[in-house]
């Protein structure tokens, strides 16, 4: 027979056992609890970037071009007779099949390409001129698509003051047709359309026109257009690119709130790693036109003192300077 | 406070001693009521080492609502229920581990000293179980009719219900064996 000391003994033998046991399945829970419960952790963190990714805004790829922005802007025309150099005498409104054809100059600071158009002679005499063009800007894709569309011939009028020129620069669809806005996909265009009210009336061709306008544009003019006895407006299409404009126009960005402003063209052999987009701003005309393009770090040069910037759709690269940049400061 | 509760309490504090003097003073008793839900000593003495098992690993409040006799034995007839629950099937035990088993006619005889008590133990293993436990709560181990319902779990009225029919059917079955005792 067991005494009462044995049963008690292998009563708690049982029982250190037991709560041993106890103990360490508590350890292992308590451990795995710990890691299911990290891993738990990190897969809900990665599922709700995951989510949250797919709201993350991407980044503007250039202007939307959703308003038209519109500037006028006065181009005062020389007058002088000593600019004068062609003056024929015919009347209208009648166009005549012998019109003459009257040299037409324009000086431009920045022209590329300008081309005489034909020109209807009409009023006898002349003493003023003005100049009514209608310049569209289309920029698409990669290169500068220049057209000139001498549909209706410039007529020069007579106008004892500078006419008011509106222009409407307005973003364009890469095709050209003026669709609007360009979105993101990279290709900005730009359309310009500068117009002047003309009287009507006797009118005399024009010797020379100088326009004080800073654009890059190639201008071709087109003389006045005589149908059935009727007036067409004269008009001059401009088509430039963005890349034209960029390389034209002063440009800055902004990297963390310092401002680079654009210097020279660099080699790519000195461009070094990349950095990230930045806009682009080009003030063209009293306007800023935005574009989204890449920065990248120059080899051997400070980033606080300049970085290089990729033109869209292109292999150049442009120097951007740090204007308040000082090398003391920055050692 | 009776000698049960101090000892558990003292138990709870740390005195492995004390577990040991509750072995001693419960063991007997609770493994004879145990018995009452098993037909077999062994299977009681089973029983009755799990019950104070879940005393020392789990080691429960005793709140003192009722004497610890009393709590230790609801405990008791708990834990049997649920382990014969579990169990559905009769257990075959390999016969090494009952060598140091006590048989019943030690445990009765330590237990139940009155020569009395002995034959009326004896003519109770026929009975039903109900009748079995009744019994031996009111008469071996002096439980009121109010502690045996709480240990039972069953209302008081039940209890003396089950008393009356326990002792018919024990005369019926002592008139059977030619036991003739007064008082039944």
């Amino acid at each position: 027979m067991r005494s009462y000391e044995e049963i008690s003994n292998r009563i708690m033998e049982r029982g250190d056992k037991l709560i041993e046991s106890a103990k360490v399945r508590a350890a292992k829970i308590r451990h795995t609890s710990y890691a299911v419960s990290g891993m738990c952790a990190a897969a809900i963190a990665g599922i709700g970037v995951w989510h949250i990714a797919s709201y993350v805004k991407k980044p503007d790829d250039g202007f939307k071009g959703s308003g038209i922005v519109s500037a006028t802007e006065t181009i005062t025309e020389n007058t002088s007779s000593a600019e004068i150099t062609t003056a024929l005498t015919t009347t209208f409104p009648k166009a005549t099949a012998a019109a003459k054809t009257t040299k037409m100059t324009t000086d431009r600071k920045n022209s590329d390409t300008t081309s005489a158009v034909p020109a209807v002679t009409t009023a006898a005499v002349q003493t003023t001129s003005a100049k009514t063009s209608t310049v569209h800007v289309t920029t698409s894709g990669n290169n500068a698509n220049e057209t000139a569309i001498p549909e209706s011939p410039a007529k020069t009028t007579t106008a004892d003051d500078p006419t008011p020129v509106t222009t409407t620069v307005r973003p364009v669809s890469p095709d050209g047709n003026g669709n609007g806005n360009s979105g993101n996909s990279g290709e900005e265009s730009v359309r310009i359309t500068t117009s002047v009210h003309i009287e009507d009336g006797p009118t005399t061709t024009s010797a020379s026109i100088n326009e004080t306008s800073t654009e890059t544009i190639t201008t071709a003019k087109s003389g006045p257009q005589m149908g059935d006895g009727g007036y067409v407006p004269p008009t001059s299409t401009t088509t430039t690119s963005l890349q034209d404009v960029f390389r034209a126009n002063p440009s800055y960005i902004t990297l963390n709130e310092v401002r680079y402003e654009k210097q020279a063209e660099v080699s790519a052999e000195s461009i070094g790693s990349y950095l990230h987009r930045v806009d682009v701003h080009i003030m063209y005309i009293r306007e800023n036109i935005r574009s989204v393009m890449k920065a990248y770090l120059i080899e051997g040069v400070d980033e606080e003192e300049a970085v290089a910037v990729q033109l869209k759709d292109t292999d150049e690269y442009y120097l951007f300077r740090n204007t308040s940049y000082k090398k003391d400061e920055a050692e | 406070m009776d000698n049960g509760a101090s000892s558990y309490r003292r138990f709870l504090d740390g005195d492995r001693n004390s577990f040991t003097e509750l072995v001693r003073e419960y063991w007997d008793g609770l493994t004879l009521y145990l018995f009452g839900f098993t037909n077999s000593i062994t299977e009681a003495e089973e029983f009755a080492e799990e019950v104070f098992l879940k005393l020392y690993a789990e080691r429960p409040p005793f709140s003192g609502k009722s004497s610890f006799k009393t709590w230790l034995y609801a405990i008791g007839r708990n834990t049997v229920l649920n382990m014969l629950r579990k169990r559905r099937k009769i257990r075959e035990a390999s016969l090494d581990g009952f060598y140091d088993v006590s048989d019943r006619e030690d445990i009765e005889r330590n237990h139940i000293h009155d020569e009395n008590k002995k034959l009326l133990y004896g003519a109770m293993e026929d009975l039903h179980s109900d009748y079995r436990q009744v019994l031996y709560l009111v008469y071996f181990e002096n439980f009121g009719v109010a502690e045996t319902a709480e240990i039972m779990h069953k209302s008081e009225r039940q209890v003396y219900n089950l008393l009356y029919r326990a002792k018919a059917a024990l005369k019926k079955t002592l008139e059977k064996e030619g036991f003739e005792y007064e008082e039944l």
